[in-house]
């Protein structure tokens, strides 16, 4: 064996070397202090972002058989999951200092989920897909109930574990029907199986694909797989939550791209009208639900089933013709949302620093009170509902774009109602912040999650003003797919 | 050669609005009157500088000038491209003298700094929605309005602000995008017939757009998706209900920016975006379009009858008036159009100043309600003389700049038919009425109130505030030519080309 796969493997080595490293720092040091640790997290996910840097100008690559492919589009989504991750550690980092969770478990399944989100991202067969896939739930899992003392974290983690291994279970399946029908697991065996037998499918080979939609649907949380959401959103900790509602979601939509966009591509006009169907429903069922919460976790979880939703109609849109313009339109939303939900998420585990802060009415008054968070939040929620200048608002012109090019008008009109709808709960939000008469207690000013808030705001920000050069490194990683 | 001014004037205020945000608080509450002459300093700036758009502006051309381009979103043909011709000229010109004027009269007290920053962005907004000639950007800057309006009518509104300004915003809103959604369209089909994406107007003015005379055409829903947005902005009937609601809740600056510059972005909307790119659709669209200004006309007036809140009084009557003012636009002859445009500016003098003076009269009663005053012309003889002559020019006395506008627009009404004209003319009648009878109610008579006795008359701040306006208000109405010249080369082009509108840019000699 040489050395070239571990050339390409680097970024996965360091993200699994560090979690590993992390667990045994805090196994020896157990009085100590736990900034080190995080830090040392942090300084893994960099180095792994820097060997990214490096296998970005490399050809693309097949490695184990075809079990995992390095290319662009890969080394993406392994940034956004490291970017991603990075922020969650900062988010959950004053939770961690004062040792309200366990440091070391808590760095190690932040990492492992980071490993797995990558590994989605990167696996071009259906076996790596699905172990990635539960190397990353094990995680979250774990994640949501680790405030062992709270009742409703281990209530939700459990009812995350048994619903997500039912989903799983849907995937498994799947992949054992595909396998029946193509012979092989890997991706490029089933695209050549359906150029070969495009006039004599088995019936087992769409009943496969059903149901691994449906293990997918589950992951984006999308209606009618979305039971889960608001509950497993409300019970974890919102730093893990944050890293819930963006990681989880991009690595499933990576995965999604590489199986549904590019693998099976072809036989997308028999399953575009199950994607339309889900994404209307998605958004609808997400909105309207959004409307009636007085949790802001519960909120931003309805929230987060609604931007599912925008993300399907960008892939219904994506055909031949706009496929480039389809995915791109999914790749950056997916940072877009990623920055504004967690950076709104972020705000949610700032205020709740001392008491939880759960319901919106809680954050009355909070706009003048502590201005930066109330700037924060204002920004995150015009972006979420997409006013311009910001993130939000190139997304969805974005997938609006990809929807009337490939003439889907209703479905373009049905999301422009929908965002007309988000409009009232996000804004619900800025009136309560800025325009309600409260009493804000001082909040200990943490500088981990002041960072997240900068980060997130200025980069929402940015994206929203200057979409052009983001809009090159998608298109570089758009072409890794081929 | 590429002119900054404009660029100039639309970042000026929001730099202002940064700087404003940056004041320290032990400088603000040693200095209280810091913040305020710090925001009308930049204020004023803004207006010199736009100023030397007289300078600048051939008014012998009717091409776009002081032009400045530079690339965005390449991918998509997205250009920060601005420039102006005679009519945004004007509004911009409008838009830098309301906002000293508004900034100055402000007795808003709490939370002052964010208030008055939030004017600035606003002022950046509106300049940059008159001068952007790239349909993205303009959405941009649209868009851009809502967020500080928002603000302003939600924090620093009456008693049922929130309503009112969630209704607003929604309302807004939902046109906007149905508006996105045609200028996403319009991208795509000047991708397919030109092979490039572009959202430049003058590219985009090239575009051939199918019409077949249906509803359904291509065009006839283009345009109807562009003219929903503007329809709610002016607002016309029947999307007028947002606008009573927000001027009632809004704090006398948010109304006079409202109704003095911000319903004229939809007129504009239409002479600029949805009049050239469609002109089948809206030749196909004119009578229906016409009618429903008409009854904008004469149910806002009847509605204006009916308040007895002086805020909702003013704002029906806008609603009345920018029915006129659309319906000379769609006549679309020269006297029509040059009129609309015209009352665009005097509209927005007088009304704006009329909820200036609404607003100087809840400072000191803190009421609205007409029944509630009555014999002011004894207790506060300045603010009742300022208060006629505003008055007067609403209801378009000759030698007020209301009279020429609304003269014009009858003219070019009764060119088309002359059952326009007579409908149309109604206005001059109501608006009397309404406007008179509101005046005699509060103004004349006994005083019924023994609070109304002690009240102050104007204040040299609010004479300060009021005298541009009036300067302007006879200037505009006993010598109109300085202003109809700068922008007549711009009005008969676009009579004239609007069925083939191809606006070049202007090359300086």
């Amino acid at each position: 064996m040489t050395a070239e796969p571990f050339f390409y493997l680097s970024p996965i080595l360091v993200l699994a070397f560090t979690a590993v490293f992390v667990l045994l720092l805090d196994l020896f040091s157990p009085g100590g202090k736990k900034g080190l640790v995080s830090g040392v997290a942090i300084l893994g996910l960099v180095i792994a972002a820097i060997t990214c840097f490096r296998l970005w100008q490399e050809d693309a690559a097949f490695l184990f058989y075809e079990a995992i492919r390095i290319d662009r589009f890969s080394i993406f989504f392994t940034l956004l999951a490291a970017a991603l991750t990075g922020l969650t550690i900062f988010n959950a980092y004053p939770l961690l200092r004062e040792k309200k969770i366990p440091a070391g478990e808590f760095l190690f399944l932040v990492l492992a989920c980071c490993v797995g989100m990558s590994l989605m991202a990167w696996s071009t067969d259906l076996i790596t897909l699905f172990m990635s896939l539960e190397i990353m739930s094990l995680a979250v899992y774990i994640l949501t109930g680790i405030q062992r003392e709270r009742i409703t974290a281990t209530e939700g983690a459990f009812k995350y574990f048994l619903l997500g291994a039912f989903s799983t279970g849907f995937l498994l399946y799947g992949i054992a029907f595909i396998y029946a029908s193509a012979g092989s697991t890997t991706f490029s065996e089933i695209t050549n199986f359906l150029v070969t037998s495009r006039y004599t499918m088995p019936m087992i080979f769409y009943i496969g694909v059903a149901l691994l939609l449906v293990g997918f649907a589950f992951k984006i949380a999308s209606v009618p797989f979305h039971m889960w959401v608001p509950d497993v959103y409300e019970a974890a900790h919102p730093s893990v939550t944050g890293l819930m509602a963006t990681g989880v979601k991009a690595a499933a939509f990576g995965a999604l791209i590489r199986f549904f966009l590019v693998s099976i591509f072809s036989m997308k006009p028999e399953w575009d009208m199950v994607v339309m169907a889900l994404s209307i429903a998605t958004m609808t069922v997400g909105n309207l639900a959004a409307l009636m919460q007085k949790n802001i976790k519960r909120m931003l979880a309805y929230s987060s089933i609604a931007h599912a939703g925008y993300l399907l109609v960008a892939v219904a849109a994506t055909q031949s013709q706009i496929f480039n313009l389809g995915v791109s339109a999914i790749l950056f939303y997916l940072i877009a949302y990623g920055l504004m939900t967690m950076g709104a998420f972020s705000v949610v585990v700032y205020a709740s620093q001392k008491e939880e802060k759960n319901r919106i009415a809680d954050y009355a008054g909070y706009g003048f009170s502590h201005p930066y968070l109330g700037l924060a939040m204002a920004i995150f929620m015009l972006s979420l509902t997409g006013i311009p200048l910001t993130a939000g608002f190139i997304g969805k012109f974005y997938i609006f774009s990809a929807a009337l090019k490939s003439h889907l008008f209703t479905l373009a009109l049905i999301a422009l109602i929908n965002s007309i709808v988000a409009a009232f709960y996000y804004l619900r939000v800025i009136m309560v912040f800025y325009m309600k008469e409260g009493g804000a207690g001082p909040i200990p000013r943490s500088r981990s999650l002041i960072t997240v808030l900068g980060i997130t705001s200025v980069g929402t920000l940015l994206l929203g003003l200057f979409p052009g050069w983001w809009f090159r490194i998608i298109q570089d990683a758009i072409t890794g797919l081929f | 050669m590429a002119h900054s001014l404009l660029t100039v004037l639309i970042c000026l205020p929001a730099a202002g609005a940064l700087l404003l945000l940056c004041v320290p608080k032990v400088l603000e509450s040693r200095y209280r009157w810091f913040i305020p002459a710090l925001a009308l300093a930049v204020s004023l700036a803004e207006f010199v500088f736009s100023l030397a758009l007289f300078c600048y502006f051939d008014a012998s051309s009717h091409l776009l000038q002081l032009v400045q381009k530079v690339p965005w979103i390449h991918s998509l043909g997205i250009s920060y491209f601005v420039g102006i011709d005679g009519i945004s000229f004007w509004l911009i010109l409008l838009t830098t003298f309301l906002t000293p004027i508004v900034i100055l009269a402000s007795e808003v007290r709490e939370r002052q700094k964010a208030y008055l920053a939030s004017f600035l962005v606003l002022e950046t907004a509106m300049i940059g929605t008159f001068a952007a000639l790239d349909l993205f950007l303009f959405y941009v800057f649209w868009e851009m309005m809502l967020i500080p309006m928002y603000f302003i009518i939600g924090i620093w509104g009456s008693t049922r602000r929130l309503y009112a300004t969630i209704k607003f915003f929604i309302y807004t809103l939902a046109g906007g995008i149905v508006m996105l959604l045609g200028i996403i369209f319009l991208m795509y089909l000047h991708y397919e017939q030109f092979g490039f994406f572009s959202a430049n107007i003058l590219d985009i003015y090239a575009v051939d757009l199918p019409f077949d005379f249906s509803v359904l055409s291509t065009q006839s829903l283009l345009f109807l998706a562009f003219a929903l947005a503007f329809l709610i902005k002016i607002p016309m009937f029947p999307f007028h209900t947002w606008l009573p609601d927000a001027h009632v809740e809004a704090p006398t600056g948010g109304s006079v920016i409202l109704a003095g510059v911000l319903l004229k972005m939809g007129a504009y909307g239409f002479l600029r975006f949805a009049m050239p790119i469609f002109p089948e659709a809206f030749k196909f669209f004119t009578p229906s379009l016409i009618i429903i200004a008409i009854i904008g006309v004469i149910y806002g007036a009847f509605l204006a009858l009916a308040q007895k809140d002086l805020k909702k009084l003013i704002a029906y009557s806008s609603i009345s008036h920018m029915g006129l003012v659309m319906l000379g636009l769609f006549v679309l002859n020269s006297h029509g159009v040059i009129g609309s445009v015209y009352q665009m500016l005097a509209h927005g003098l007088s009304t704006g100043a009329l909820f200036l003076m609404a607003g100087m009269i809840y400072e000191r009663r803190h009421t609205k309600k007409i029944s509630e005053f009555g014999g002011l012309t004894a207790v506060m003889p300045l603010f009742a003389v300022f208060f006629l002559i505003i008055l007067l020019a609403s209801i378009a006395l000759p030698a007020t700049n209301g009279f020429v506008g609304e003269f014009l627009i009858l003219v070019g009404a009764f060119q088309k038919h002359p059952l326009y004209a007579a409908l149309g003319g109604t206005t001059a009648i109501l608006s009397a009425v309404y406007m008179l009878r509101m005046y005699q109610k509060v103004m004349f008579g006994p005083i019924t109130r023994e609070v109304n006795r002690t009240l102050k008359d104007l204040s040299l701040k609010e004479i300060a505030a009021l005298i541009p306006i009036v300067i302007l208000i006879f200037w505009m109405g006993i010598y109109p030519k300085p202003f109809l010249n700068k922008m007549e080369k711009s009005v008969d082009y676009f009579i004239t080309h609007q069925q083939n509108y191809e606006l070049g840019v202007y090359e300086e000699k």
